[in-house]
């Protein structure tokens, strides 16, 4: 790095930082920057870098940066360097199989890499004329999403929870199932979750086969990590560090590319941390007033283009359940499919959690999906939604009071929700119940007859759990 | 969040929900008490009609009379149902149906033509859901049976088993035990045969001697009739007050979860209103704060 432009640290505030700038030469925004602090830890001492990010001009060529790290041990008065440029990661080949952090240095302990090509994290989004207009379905085989929610490939697909209703597990699931049989490139990141999380991700990922290549999902993946212990500059970052990776194979090889973001609430909550050192004015809520740019600058560029394919699935965390929070609810808007994870529904075991009502996708229409599974699905939603109007009447009244048609509207709902469930292959090991793979043909077929009440005779307990209508047949004679 | 003004119309309409129900409890307690008084009062001619008919059967016995005759086989059978009018009882229409609905198929695979009577609209609906036919459909008797309502019933069935047309007749109806206990059962009104079998003497197993006159065969082609007519009218009292009970016992349940669920929701609006108090100051504290 050129030592041209060098500024003074003129105050610290908590995880940003000031410096003076001769006025000429003053850096501009997002330029990457770079402060060596030295550290002595037991009486050994070294110097460790630390990137910060230009984010506001205060005037009189002072500038407000983000740091990327932590900035104990950063003195006023220390020397800090402008590189001239957004923070670069590198791109490329190379990268697959690595783990990084967001400024693109790895983390797995396996050595420097050596690329030949590095980008910066920040970009505009594709022109409007070079976005990609196909739509097409993408398969999970988890019975729920392909038949209600499904994904749309090269889309966006977003899993919206509160704490703990399983998030994590689906995006893992996703992962296991997509990575597994896909024959593009993957790209996973973390943000501010769980460091425990991303190492059983990281492992299970090197166990885990790409069909019968004989080749580690690992090798073709990429992982970006700014988990929950990093400072909030690195939080806000990170997903950019793994998107312009992803970018890059989108651009450049055109072969399909997976993108997971586990979890996008972490960025916004990011912004807001250091939003109101930054001296902006909290809006609504007391998140950052610029939330929707953000958020908007970020999803903007998560899309396919002509040259390639970007599917990208993020969770999404909904603080105290609340969707119409605001961080939530600007992420909402840029994604093709929602999927809703509902507490109620995994406080009675039934998982994956997804809320059948709330989740939608902008393919359920006869035209993506074809006549046939669109009818079923709502079909589907509107004996759940009558169960759902009937709740109170059967919490006061008892369910002897309903008609005829209710009752059987009620039992028929009841053996959906149940069936609606489904066992995971990442968590095999805690259920006992082997993963399922339901093909879509299998679950409108399943769900169709479901409907039409030729299962009513079986009991509700053989529907959890379980693959296909077959194996609810199967399970109600062992039951 | 939950959104308040939801919340409160819910509560509301879960409140008005429960002053009907309040209601309907008070109205089926009063009820109840009539039909009990009124199925008490009858019990001891009931009782002596019994008690009469079973003596001077005893008495005669070898006897012939047309509605004590077992047929050799049994083809065609009568089977009175009785449901409620009304409904907000709970699982009263319920489990006599299913009762009844397993009494006929027992009787189907013994390849018996039931017919069915239906009393009470709950039961018509069933059985018309189902599509389950119906001889007849009787939809006009009072929550307080009188005799004149069932009599004609009974006239009818006992003509046609005379006639020969039917060789049994059935009546299911909730049998009312006590307060805490009501049960559906199957009982047999035609032929008269338990008659005979229970005419083994009275308490003390004495076999009274009677004198008669006039004679025992037209006593009872007055008797017997009369105990047929009886023993159908006290099924339906019996099944009157069974289902004012089961609606008293339903209606309290509902008033309870009604109570319960307006705690609840309550209990979800004082803390959607409180959240939203603290958010707004948030907001004001935070902007006044930036400000300055």
């Amino acid at each position: 790095m050129q030592d041209g432009n060098v500024g003074k640290v003129t105050q610290v505030i908590g995880s940003t930082l000031d410096a003076q700038f001769p006025e000429d030469t003053l850096p501009a925004i997002y330029n990457a920057m770079r402060i060596d602090i030295e550290r002595t830890v037991q009486d050994e001492t070294f110097t460790e870098a630390l990137w910060c990010e230009v984010a506001q001009h205060l005037g009189g060529g002072r500038v407000r940066a983000v740091a990327l790290g932590s900035t104990d041990g950063v003195q006023r008065g220390a020397d800090i360097i402008d590189t001239g440029s957004a923070i670069q990661v590198p791109v490329g080949e190379e990268t697959l199989g690595r783990v990084f952090n967001l400024v693109g240095d790895t983390i797995d302990d396996l050595g420097p890499i050596e690329v030949t090509e590095r980008r910066p994290i920040h970009k505009e989004p594709p022109e409007l004329a070079d976005l990609s207009a196909k739509t097409e379905m993408f398969e999970t085989g988890i019975k729920v999403m392909d038949l209600l929610c499904p994904l749309v490939r090269g889309g966006k697909a977003g899993l919206f929870g509160g704490a703990g209703v399983g998030k994590t597990v689906i995006i893992q699931e996703l992962i296991a199932r997509l990575a597994r049989f896909h024959s593009g490139y993957s790209c996973f990141a973390g943000v501010g979750e769980r460091t425990r999380e991303g190492n059983d991700l990281w492992l299970e990922m090197q166990e885990a086969q790409i069909g019968d290549t004989g080749k580690s999902v690992i090798d073709q993946t990429v992982m970006v990590f700014g988990q929950m212990n990093e400072p909030p500059g690195a939080r806000l970052r990170v997903a950019l560090s793994a998107l312009t990776m992803a970018e890059h194979f989108r651009d450049q090889t055109g072969a399909d590319t997976l993108l997971f973001v586990d979890n996008i609430f972490r960025f916004s909550q990011a912004g807001s941390e250091v939003s109101a050192l930054l001296g902006r004015m909290p809006s609504a809520v007391g998140y950052q007033p610029t939330l929707g740019t953000e958020m908007g600058e970020l999803q903007e560029r998560i899309t396919s283009t002509s040259s390639g394919a970007v599917t990208s699935i993020q969770a999404i965390y909904v603080p105290a359940d609340d969707y119409t929070d605001p961080a939530p609810a600007t992420a909402f808007t840029h994604l093709d499919s929602t999927v809703n994870l509902e507490r109620s529904i995994a406080e009675k075991g039934i998982y994956p959690a997804v809320d059948p009502l709330a989740s939608s996708s902008r393919i359920v229409a006869p035209e993506y999906i074809g006549e046939h599974h669109y009818r079923v699905a709502r079909r589907v939603q509107q004996i759940l939604q009558r169960y759902k109007d009937l709740q109170d009447i059967i919490a006061i009244l008892g369910i002897d009071e309903l008609s005829e048609d209710d009752k059987v509207v009620v039992r028929r709902a009841r053996k959906i929700e149940r069936f609606l469930s489904q066992a995971f292959y990442v968590a095999e090991q805690f259920i006992s119940i082997p993963g399922s793979y339901v093909s879509r043909e299998d679950t409108i077929r399943s769900f169709e007859e479901l409907c039409d009440g030729k299962w009513d005779h079986l009991p509700d307990q053989a529907f959890m759990y379980v693959g296909t209508i077959e194996d609810a047949a199967k399970r109600a004679e062992e039951l | 969040m939950a959104n308040r003004r939801l919340l409160v119309k819910r509560r509301k309409a879960v409140r008005n929900i429960r002053k009907i129900t309040r209601t309907m409890q008070l109205i089926a307690t009063a009820r109840f008490q009539a039909a009990h008084n009124a199925a008490v009062s009858r019990r001891p001619y009931t009782d002596k009609l019994a008690e009469l008919t079973a003596g001077i059967a005893g008495a005669m016995g070898e006897l012939e009379h047309p509605l004590m005759k077992v047929p050799e086989k049994e083809e065609r059978r009568a089977l009175v149902v009785l449901t409620s009018m009304r409904g907000l009882c709970g699982a009263f229409n319920a489990n006599l149906l299913r009762t009844a609905i397993e009494e006929l198929d027992r009787q189907a695979e013994k390849d018996v033509d039931s017919e069915v009577s239906m009393v009470g609209g709950k039961g018509v609906a069933y059985f018309n859901f189902l599509d389950r036919p119906m001889a007849e459909e009787i939809t006009h008797i009072s929550d307080l049976p009188s005799f004149d309502e069932v009599e004609p019933i009974a006239s009818a069935l006992i003509d046609r088993f005379s006639r020969g047309e039917i060789d049994a007749v059935d009546v299911a109806y909730t049998k009312f035990i006590s307060t805490g206990r009501q049960r559906p059962v199957i009982e047999r009104l035609l032929p008269l045969t338990q008659l005979v079998e229970g005419a083994e003497g009275d308490e003390d197993g004495r076999q009274v001697e009677y004198e008669f006159s006039p004679s025992p065969e037209e006593l009872l082609d007055e008797l017997l009739p009369a105990t047929v007519r009886i023993r159908l009218f006290q099924a339906f009292t019996d099944a009157a007050v069974s289902e004012q009970v089961a609606r008293m016992v339903a209606m309290k349940a509902a008033t309870d979860a009604a109570q319960d669920m307006i705690k609840r929701l309550t209990r979800e609006y004082n803390r959607a209103r409180q959240t939203q108090i603290t958010l707004e100051l948030l907001d004001i504290v935070g902007g006044a704060n930036a400000l300055e």
